[in-house]
């Protein structure tokens, strides 16, 4: 019986639009794990990281997230997610600072909790005022970055996360998961850069929807 | 959920404050709307004052069409609606701070084609109570079904005209209720005991109950 | 395969009951006293019409059998597209049997009767259910918002009805008498009419098990198709070499075109 603080999927088939996108996934992450997904295109990382924050539904199988049972606990599991997708969940006819206090007001949070989080990610100052259609596509990643530190959740789902972030602000998100797993969180990274980051982390394969086996195994590689 | 319900519909707002698509688009297109109507059905003023109340709903719901496209663009990009969902907050919530935005905007729109209507047709007009109780239950309704419709729809592969399709049919009854109102509003002596007023009554709320049930399970995947 | 076998004896039967209908229609009953060979369309589209209904009516069942969660099955939703479908075609042939008897008998091919407009409604907001269905969707994402729209559907027509025979007789007298009221219907009418019904009932009964059996198939390939992938997409794909060499060596010398820009 997992805990109410890891993340066990098994067997899980997620379909979208027909096409298994997972299929018979099983995968075990405990608490304060980082792991670290990778894969060529189309292998399932999003999709997986969509499963995890309770926006994919499953089409075989189960799981067990944060003490969160899936089929069936999707919108509680939401709310302990945390998830950045390749979409920044950002309204483009807002400025940053609206964006912002319409988290705050979601997440009932004080308004200092929100400056900080934009202070940390820089965009506390000239940005403040700008809508965030005139963002350049790395300044709206540390606006919804700074959206995330403020919910605080227990499980991180990134989905290449680095891209179009600069070195200065890639350095900040990997200390930031650094602490946040010392605190307990989990953090699941899709990325298909082998930065030094992975250092702590584990690697996890995936392959056409599934965990690839262990590259020791010689079965799949004399199959080719 | 009130609280959140509320954030959403002072967002909606300040997206239309910031953007002005309503005020500089919807708004303009009804009264050129108006305006070719008069074109071509001839300004004979006795024809146009008679079938002012029709013109003005269809007006209202093809405009409204276009508002409640607005509402889901917004959360499209970006997927913002997703974001919404990921705060945990309910879909009751955003339908009824969606609905809120929507119907003030809507509200906004027929002042003005009311307005454009009385000038440019001139038709009579008696009870002003009736004209406006009878506005706001048509607004809830086809607030209500428009959002509901704008979620089953809303994909990146729906065309445009899905939208306009889904939502004219089921508001046939709105319409022809809400018309009606007008109509017996324009005679003298005509007062909020109307009989069709109570029918657009009914209506709008039995369309606001089911648009509350329906929005849920239609946004949620 | 016992459901093939039902499947085709429905579809013979029904075969069957239709000729019947046509002889007796056209044949065997006597022209109408009042309306001549005109009244023969009562064979037609009354049951016409009543198989537009009954698929509406299942179509909505089986949405709701579906949106309940103790009852959820995708096999609901195909019953329901399944039926919605048939159902758009006799609501379609209603109109249009209606219209056909309408211009001889009213002299219009149409009139604001309630009864003509709420069908009319009826088709469209059938029309605009199928069109939801096509939005590529995952196939639980798409059952469950077409029945959403199916029972919105289902608790709108009687609104829909209800505000149209309010909109025709609250402000003018009578409505136009519906088909087939001033035909004295008996004999040999009467038993043609209810064979009418029930060959209808039988090609909408055969027409929807087709339709559920190409849902099935659908999803029965799509079953298939999981498992095929399952292993092709374990084996990767191959290193691109040959291709890159393919595109890059042999390719086409793509000329500018002469127009009308000029040194």
């Amino acid at each position: 019986m997992p805990a109410d603080d890891s993340v066990s999927l098994s067997s899980v088939t997620v379909t979208l639009a027909g096409f298994p996108a997972l299929l018979n996934l099983t995968l075990e992450v405990a608490a304060g794990e980082t792991v670290y997904l990778r894969g060529p295109n189309g292998a399932g990382k999003t999709t997986l990281l969509r499963t995890l924050a309770g926006l994919e539904k499953l089409t075989r199988g189960k799981a067990d997230i944060l003490g969160v049972e899936l089929p069936g606990g999707e919108r509680s599991l939401r709310a302990l997610a945390g998830m950045m997708g390749t979409r920044s969940h950002l309204y483009e006819d807002l400025t940053v600072s609206e964006n912002l206090d319409l988290a705050r007001r979601l997440l009932s949070v004080p308004s200092s909790r929100i400056d900080d989080a934009a202070e940390l990610f820089g965009v506390r100052g000239r940005l403040w005022r700008q809508r965030v259609a005139s963002l350049s596509a790395g300044q709206k990643r540390r606006v919804a970055l700074a959206a995330l530190v403020a919910k605080n959740p227990r499980l991180w789902l990134l989905d290449e996360p680095h891209s179009s972030l600069d070195a200065a602000g890639r350095e900040l998100l990997d200390k930031l998961l650094v602490e946040a797993t010392k605190r307990g969180a989990i953090a699941i990274v899709a990325s298909h850069e082998a930065d030094a980051a992975s250092a702590g982390g584990r690697v996890v394969e995936m392959v056409g929807g599934t965990v690839r086996p262990a590259a020791s195994e010689p079965s799949l590689e004399e199959g080719r | 959920m009130i609280r959140r319900a509320w954030a959403v519909a002072r967002k909606d707002m300040l997206i239309e404050f910031r953007s002005k698509i309503a005020l500089n688009q919807v708004i303009p297109f009804a009264l050129a709307v108006l305006l070719t109507f008069g074109f071509a059905l001839d300004t004979r003023d006795r024809l146009l004052a008679e079938i002012a109340p029709g013109l003005f709903w269809v007006v209202v719901l093809f405009s409204s069409l276009y508002l409640i496209a607005r509402s889901f663009r917004v959360e499209r990009e970006n997927s913002a609606m997703e974001g919404l969902i990921l705060y945990g907050v309910d879909s009751l919530a955003i339908f009824l701070g969606k609905l809120a935005a929507l119907v003030i905007q809507m509200f906004v729109l027929e002042a003005v084609a009311a307005a454009g209507i009385v000038i440019l047709f001139n038709p009579p007009v008696g009870s002003l109570g009736l004209l406006a109780i009878s506005a706001v239950a048509a607004t809830l309704a086809i607030g209500s079904i428009g959002l509901v419709y704008g979620a089953l729809s809303s994909s990146e592969h729906s065309g445009e005209s899905l939208l306009p399709l889904l939502v004219i049919p089921v508001l046939a009854p709105i319409v022809i209720s809400a018309a009606k109102c007008w109509s017996d509003a324009e005679s003298a002596g005509a007062g909020i005991y109307d009989p069709w007023l109570k029918i657009v009554a009914i209506f709008g709320a039995v369309f606001l109950a089911v648009g509350a049930a329906a929005f849920g399970p239609a946004m949620e995947d | 395969m016992t459901s093939t076998l039902v499947r085709k004896a429905v579809g013979v039967t029904s075969l069957v009951l239709v000729a019947a209908t046509v002889v007796m229609g056209l044949f065997v009953t006597p022209p109408d006293v009042v309306q001549g060979n005109l009244a023969r369309l009562l064979y037609v589209h009354p049951p016409v019409a009543w198989v537009a209904y009954l698929a509406y009516g299942v179509t909505s069942i089986a949405s709701g059998l579906y949106l309940w969660r103790p009852t959820r099955s995708l096999k609901w939703d195909r019953i329901a597209v399944a039926s919605a479908e048939v159902g758009v075609v006799f609501t379609g042939l209603t109109l249009v049997t209606g219209s056909i008897w309408g211009r001889p008998a009213w002299g219009v091919w149409w009139t604001w009767d309630a009864r003509l407009t709420t069908t009319a409604i009826l088709f469209v907001l059938y029309l605009g259910y199928l069109a939801l269905r096509r939005i590529p969707l995952s196939p639980a994402v798409r059952a469950k918002r077409s029945a959403v729209a199916a029972l919105i559907a289902f608790i709108d027509v009687p609104i829909v009805h209800e505000s149209v025979v309010w909109w025709r007789t609250l402000h003018q007298g009578a409505t136009v008498a519906t088909l087939g009221a001033n035909t004295k219907v008996h004999g040999i009418m009467a038993w043609t009419l209810l064979l009418g019904f029930i060959a209808f009932t039988m090609v909408y009964i055969w027409m929807a098990m087709l339709r559920y059996r190409v849902e099935t198939m659908t999803a029965e390939l799509e079953e298939t198709q999981l498992e095929a992938w399952e292993a092709e997409r374990l084996a990767e794909s191959a290193t691109g070499d040959e291709a890159i060499g393919r595109l890059l060596d042999q390719g086409p010398e793509v000329q500018a075109d002469q127009g009308a820009v000029r040194r």
